[in-house]
């Protein structure tokens, strides 16, 4: 019992931690209007992760706005160190709030919480991480993820990388 | 749309090419625009990119409602106009409202612009998610409905949802599902304690450790008085059965079940094996009170003599249903009637009166001499939860080498697993071992294992209560058949729903006239059955299977 309780929590806590999207992004329907490039999360072959506002993409690397010890650095990623890429292009809807509604709802359920218990859980966790996940792309070609960069077009020419804020 | 159109003009020139044989360097020229065209234009789901004015405007002059427009500029400004913007005839110029930001898009102006297309590094457009939220939508407001009709039902029907008597399992993390055993389901009054046993698993532990876990998982304080294991060791294919009597048969040879038939046609197959694809039937829609009649051959019968019927059986949630009501027809008298059962003796052999007349599983044996169905015994054991593996030793003994059997029960009130023959070889005394151990809610609880060995003190187990009780058998690598002794009693919590049910002349009816009582009740318990009955038995997580025999 004690250890289903803990895998829970770690379950709820791992959903929690997938809520990290920045709040710079848009709401799915104002993608349109949204003037910044989307956010990226790179793990590099080193099993390192970056991650930040994706600025521009070429053949050879990857420049990324990310926050180091809050302050904003940007940074260049060599794209054969680049491993897997998640871009978030838009904030999740967060469905967390179902989780412990539809387990409230089972314990007045008596013997069916026994049942419906699990069942909610899994669904409403399922439904949350799908929520938070919704708005993101994986394995992306680099041409794809260049059309989601602050600048799509490229660097302007004699682009002075340290004024980017 | 963007890519559909690109390969869509390519399309069109190859057909070109084919059909209308244009000269050579012409298909070339054609060919060259159509793969510029194609790279000119890229797109990625909702979002696509163009570095001619000339795309954009083919892309998007079909379309009804415009995108915005991003104009992505060689100085890494952007312009971001509604969707009424425009492009002039002569492709110098777009037109539009909306806002500029710099490279580090801060706000530079809103309003209304006329953009130089030469300046313009890239267009992007993005097209509208279309619900995007559906499937999560969707899943959720299906869920809600599933929670929404379980908790209108146990509304409606409280007494549904909620179980009885403590459980017990070997294994502390299975459900009632799998319950392995449940106590004194009977004694809802201090005076109504009495003590049960039922049969576990052969097991062969490693060690001599063995645990028990008993839970309340229900609105109920429950009384413990005692819990004990009894222990048999056995050899290979020997196996010990607990008779109605409390009698402990020591068996081997086991006889499958050849035929059964029932009401509804041959139930062989779901009798044959323990496997928890139980036979059982729905209630008379006129009368509760309505018996039916299962046949049972076993052919090739080696030793006619000493033969032992072995039945696996529960109840249905007929039971439940039937004790519940009464509790609500007590409604906010349910104190004083509970005292008056407590005190008054013949009320007390009155009170579960509708259950007596349902009576038990009557066996009787064919009798090959009279010809004639001789009454065997009965089994009878109250509770739905968890499966009662019993014996009953035939007492006739004119059988040819097929026994018929039969057993009389009543129409929806009885669930059964297996029914098999097996030959007694004697009777036997169990090993009774008291717990070494006892963790109560996981922590070790010295002082509550001593009550155990006092009869006057009780362990009192609360609903979300766990005990687990800690057994040292006899010796280690042994095979043991093993059975659980409880004994105790339970105070069921009455609940607020049920007051509103408060109907004494229908309490009066079930004492006193249980027969007419049964068959009122009928059309009710029907609703309730139709439910509960599919949801809750057939909506199991899954099909887990156990034998008398657990490796």
């Amino acid at each position: 019992m004690k250890n289903r309780l803990i895998t829970l929590i770690v379950v709820i806590v791992s959903i929690s931690s997938c809520a990290t999207i920045p709040n710079y992004l848009p709401i799915a329907k104002n993608i349109g209007s949204h003037p910044f490039g989307s956010f990226l999360n790179i793990k590099t072959v080193l099993n390192d992760r970056i991650a930040g506002e994706l600025i521009s993409v070429d053949s050879s690397e990857i420049i990324i706005l990310t926050q180091v010890n809050n302050q904003l650095k940007v940074v260049k990623i060599n794209i054969k160190e680049v491993k897997t890429v998640k871009l978030f292009y838009a904030k999740g809807t967060n469905y967390g709030w179902t989780i412990p509604l539809f387990s409230l709802m089972s314990i007045t359920q008596g013997f069916f919480s026994i049942l419906t218990l699990p069942f909610n859980l899994i669904t409403t966790i399922a439904v949350t991480v799908n929520g938070n996940q919704m708005y993101s792309y994986q394995n992306m070609t680099v041409k794809q993820l260049k059309m989601f960069a602050r600048f799509p077009q490229g660097l302007p020419s004699n682009f002075n990388l340290a004024l980017i804020k | 749309m963007a890519v559909f159109l690109c390969k869509f003009t390519i399309l069109v020139l190859i057909k070109d090419l084919i059909n209308k044989k244009i000269h050579m360097k012409f298909n070339l020229l054609i060919l060259a625009l159509g793969v510029l065209f194609f790279q000119s234009c890229s797109s990625f789901y909702f979002r696509a990119n163009y570095k001619q004015a000339n795309d954009l405007i083919y892309s998007t002059s079909r379309l009804q409602t415009k995108p915005f427009l991003k104009a992505h500029m060689q100085n890494g400004d952007v312009f971001i106009l509604n969707q009424n913007w425009n492009i002039d005839s002569t492709q110098t110029f777009i037109s539009g409202y909306g806002t500029q930001y710099d490279f580090n898009r801060k706000k530079i102006e809103e309003g209304s612009f006329y953009i130089v297309i030469s300046n313009v590094a890239l267009f992007e457009t993005n097209n509208e998610l279309i619900n995007p939220e559906a499937l999560n939508i969707g899943i959720l407001s299906t869920v809600a409905v599933i929670n929404v009709a379980v908790n209108l039902f146990c509304i409606a029907q409280p007494k549904a949802c909620y179980g009885s008597c403590p459980t017990f399992y070997i294994n502390e993390n299975d459900n009632f599902h799998y319950a392995d055993a449940e106590g004194f389901s009977n004694a809802i009054v201090p005076s109504m304690e009495y003590s049960d046993i039922d049969a576990l698993k052969i097991v062969k532990p490693i060690g001599i450790e063995f645990n028990i876990t008993m839970k309340n998982e229900a609105l109920e304080t429950h009384y413990v008085n005692d819990v004990k294991l009894y222990a048999f060791p056995v050899n290979e294919n020997e196996y010990v059965f607990h008779t109605p009597e409390n009698k402990f048969y020591l068996c081997q040879n086991n006889y499958t079940l050849t035929k059964a038939i029932g009401n509804e046609g041959d139930i062989t197959t779901l009798l044959a094996k323990p496997d928890i694809n139980e036979r059982f039937s729905l209630s008379d829609n006129k009368n509760l009170n309505s018996k039916e009649e299962l046949f049972f051959n076993f052919n090739n019968v080696l030793d006619i003599n000493s033969l032992g019927f072995i039945l696996n059986f529960r109840q249905t949630l007929m039971t439940t249903y039937l004790f519940y009501n009464s509790m609500g027809y007590m409604g906010n008298e349910f104190g004083d009637l509970f005292v008056k059962l407590e005190k008054d003796s013949s009320l007390k052999k009155r009170f579960d009166a509708t259950t007596q007349l349902l009576g038990g599983i009557d066996l009787y044996s064919f009798n090959e001499k009279t010809k004639c169905w001789d009454f065997e015994n009965t089994f009878n054991e109250t509770g739905p939860i968890a499966i009662n593996k019993q014996l009953i030793a035939l007492k006739q003994k004119n059988y040819t080498s097929t026994v018929k059997l039969k057993l009389v029960l009543n129409k929806g009130f009885w669930r059964i697993d297996f029914a098999g023959l097996t030959n007694i070889n004697k009777e036997v005394i169990p090993t009774i071992l008291g717990p070494t151990s006892l963790l109560k809610n996981g922590k070790s609880d010295t002082e509550t294992l001593a009550t155990l060995f006092n009869d006057n003190k009780y362990i009192i187990s609360k609903p979300g209560n766990e005990f687990k009780f800690g057994f040292k058998l006899p010796s280690a690598d042994t095979k043991y058949a093993l059975f659980l002794y409880s004994k105790g009693y339970y105070m069921e919590w009455m609940r607020k729903d049920w007051l509103k049910d408060k109907n004494l002349p229908k309490l009066r009816q079930m004492v006193y006239k249980p027969s007419r009582f049964l068959k009122k009740e009928a059309k009710n318990y029907k609703k309730y059955e139709s439910q509960m009955e599919s949801i809750f038995w057939n909506s199991k997580i899954d099909t887990k299977s156990f034998s008398l025999y657990e490796k």
